[in-house]
């Protein structure tokens, strides 16, 4: 059993995208708590970064996810 | 607003969701054995278990839910679309691949691999069944909504035709059938989502300032009619009431600078305005652009930046409800046009629960932000219905593509559910008083058979996700109550007959509860789900991976008092003493609303202190 379970433990990759998605998203929490002026402020395209962030909060999503299923398929 | 249907909606509708579940009873037609039944043999392709993710996944709150929050609250309803993604990667990254290693058919299964416990077993399938059937409120709320305006039905009966339809399904072939069930409707709900946004941003947005009738105090004063002398109640919110001759009751809103005309609904009494609601006598639809940019009137054929950066330059007219608690009358909703910037629309703190996040102190409100998203980002991997969908693939490579597949088709569909909200937030189509109609509302306005498809494909939404959760629940009643807890083993196909009678006691009482909330926003009481699920299933599931020092008693635990203590907060909270006991939020105990900052930490801590307690205890035990 104690087998299984460390074949079952992610890998340090998955872990570590995944701490740099939760960077990501606790600046994100962090921003709109104590700088909620901040994220009123234009930046490109004439688009707050409330926007921008939450947009880059879901592309990061899919990125981070793709990333890790092509590096697992190459080790397995 | 009463239902207005067409009979081309109801064919399209009713044309649309035979096709779906005819397709997935013969899909689903092999499976019979228990492994069939609850994990559909392990043999569903890792792409079509992708889009059932995001089938599953993408409920009534994420496509009436969150449409709805944006529409009338703006960005705040996106934070949930954020949230929700987020936690996909806590799936992938953390628990998928352990889970999948470790379980067969439940959540239960995993958690209880490495003990064989009985407490953890019981404690565990508990927390399956709460968590569906938290989940499953919203779901058969969202059914009652839809079918109120199709078909003309009253809520309740949306409600039952649902929860019949979702018991036929999940009884009749389980998890293969429920899976097609998710896969076509994912992918319909994807697909027709880009082309509404599509139309969406080609229509563009027109300037109606006559939406917004404001008179001076001068004018006010001369109005003729009856002034209503009422209590406090009215006058401290600054509203003043005229009775007509007619009997009609006109209700004005003073502002500093004059009066502007309100609209009032008394549910009870079924009464607008004073007089009996019926189609000539309704709510106003609502929802319009006051002043676009520059001089433009219109602007039209927009990209997906200029109509976000338009509507930020614009002004719109959004209509909050304010409650009143009238000593003769009972509740009476009064929507008050109020003209807003579109920078405050699309930047966090527009709805009142996050009101606090405009302030530049930090205050308690704020608090619940960030429980919120911590609850979101947590919830995912805990949910019941979506773990099972672990076992369905066959291996630990297709449980990562299947993910990664499920997460690029739901961050895709959230990014159009900020288009579909703010679109229909300048539709000029929406309920004042029910904020979950407003995607089907905002679909109407292109014409019945958009409606009728949307409403369709909403319809099959909430069967995808209630399917999935009402299987969960009955795999945790037939796998791990009855054989697991109770000793019973039972043989494939007893075991099988268990599952589909615990999914039609679920989907009775899930049809009970429907009926009970069905006034509260969905995405809500999705949000709500996450806490739970976060904070009694998270704690033991990642201590159960990554901590060698856990034992049975400490798992046990921590479910238990996650549950218990998200439970009871979310029952003390603000929201359920307005929408449950009818209550003002003075009578609430729980500072915020949402939970999950307190009790995941708490079950953590109970988990750790009790394991070390008995760890010591075991090992006290040996050495003597």
């Amino acid at each position: 059993m104690r087998h299984d379970l460390d074949q079952g433990r992610t890998s340090r990759r998955g872990l570590a995208l995944f701490g740099f998605y939760v960077l990501a998203y606790g600046g994100f929490m962090a921003v709109a708590v104590c700088r909620p002026d901040l994220m009123a402020k234009k930046i490109g395209n004439g688009v707050n970064l409330a926007i921008h962030w939450g947009f880059a909060l879901i592309g990061l999503a899919v990125l981070l996810s793709a990333i890790y299923m092509f590096a697992k398929g190459k080790d397995e | 607003m009463l239902p207005s249907s067409s009979t081309l909606a109801i064919i399209i509708f009713f044309a649309f969701a035979g096709l779906v579940l005819g397709i997935s009873f013969w899909l689903g037609r092999k499976a019979k054995s228990a492994a069939g039944y609850f994990a559909a043999h392990g043999e569903i392709h890792w792409f079509v278990n992708g889009i059932a993710f995001a089938g599953d996944y993408l409920s009534a709150a994420s496509f009436l839910g969150i449409c709805g929050m944006i529409a009338f609250y703006g960005y705040d309803g996106f934070l949930y679309a954020i949230g929700y993604l987020a936690g996909w990667l806590v799936a992938l990254f953390v628990v998928a691949e352990p889970l999948r290693k470790l379980g067969k058919f439940t959540f239960a299964d995993a958690l209880d691999a490495k003990f064989g416990s009985r407490a953890i077993k019981t404690t565990a399938a508990l927390s399956t069944l709460i968590v569906s059937l938290f989940y499953l409120i919203p779901q058969m709320v969202g059914a009652g909504v839809l079918v109120k305006p199709l078909l003309g039905l009253p809520q309740e009966a949306g409600v039952i035709i649902v929860g019949c339809l979702v018991i036929a399904i999940v009884t009749t072939a389980g998890m293969v059938s429920t899976t097609w069930v998710q896969f076509i409707k994912g992918m319909m709900l994807v697909v027709f989502c880009t082309i509404l946004v599509a139309m969406i941003l080609c229509r563009g947005f027109t300037e109606k300032p006559g939406d917004f009738k404001k008179i001076d105090a001068a004018t006010f004063a001369a109005l003729p009619g009856e002034r209503l002398v009422d209590g406090a109640v009215w006058s401290d919110k600054k509203l003043s009431r005229i009775k007509l001759g007619d009997g009609q009751v006109q209700t004005w809103k003073q502002l500093a600078d004059g009066y502007v005309l309100c609209q009032t609904l008394n549910k009870k009494a079924e009464l607008v305005n004073g007089l009996k609601q019926t189609v000539a006598n309704d709510l106003l639809p609502v929802g319009s652009i006051l002043d676009l940019p520059g001089d433009a009137k219109e602007a039209k054929n927009l990209s997906p930046s200029e109509f976000l950066s338009t509507l930020q330059d614009s002004t719109v007219l959004t209509w909050p409800e304010v409650r009143i608690k009238d000593p003769k009358e009972g509740e009476v909703c009064v929507y008050v046009p109020t003209p807003v910037k579109g920078e405050t629309l699309l930047t966090p703190g527009g709805l009142p629960t996050f009101k606090a996040l405009k302030d530049k102190e930090f205050t308690v409100g704020k608090l619940d932000f960030i429980s919120l998203m911590i609850a979101l980002f947590c919830g995912t991997a805990s949910l019941p219905h979506i773990l099972i969908r672990y076992y369905t693939v066959k291996d630990a490579s297709a449980v990562r593509k299947s993910t990664v597949v499920g997460i690029a088709a739901i961050g895709f569909f959230y990014i159009l559910t900020l288009f579909l909200g703010l679109g229909a937030m300048a539709s000029g189509a929406l309920d004042p008083s029910n904020n979950n109609m407003s995607a089907p509302l905002l679909a109407r306005t292109f014409g019945e058979w958009p409606f009728a498809l949307v409403c369709a494909i909403a319809f099959t939404t909430v069967l995808g996700t209630v399917a999935g959760l009402i299987l969960a629940a009955s795999g945790a009643v037939a796998h791990d109550i009855i054989t697991g807890l109770l000793g019973h083993d039972l043989e494939e196909h007893a075991k099988v007959k268990a599952g589909k009678i615990a999914a039609v006691v679920v989907g009775v009482l899930a049809m009970g509860l429907g009926i009970l909330f069905k006034d509260m926003n969905v995405n809500f009481l999705v949000a709500w789900a996450f806490n739970v699920a976060a904070s009694a299933n998270l704690p033991a599931l990642l201590m159960i991976l990554f901590w060698s020092g856990t034992t049975k008693q400490g798992v046990a635990a921590s479910i238990s008092v996650g549950l218990i203590s998200s439970i009871g907060w979310i029952l003390c909270s603000k929201e359920a003493c307005i929408n449950l006991y009818g209550l003002t939020e003075k009578a609430a105990i729980a500072p915020f609303s949402q939970p999950a900052i307190v009790t995941i930490p708490l079950a953590f801590l109970v988990l750790v202190i009790v394991s070390l307690a008995t760890k010591k205890k075991t090992t006290s035990i040996t050495q003597n």
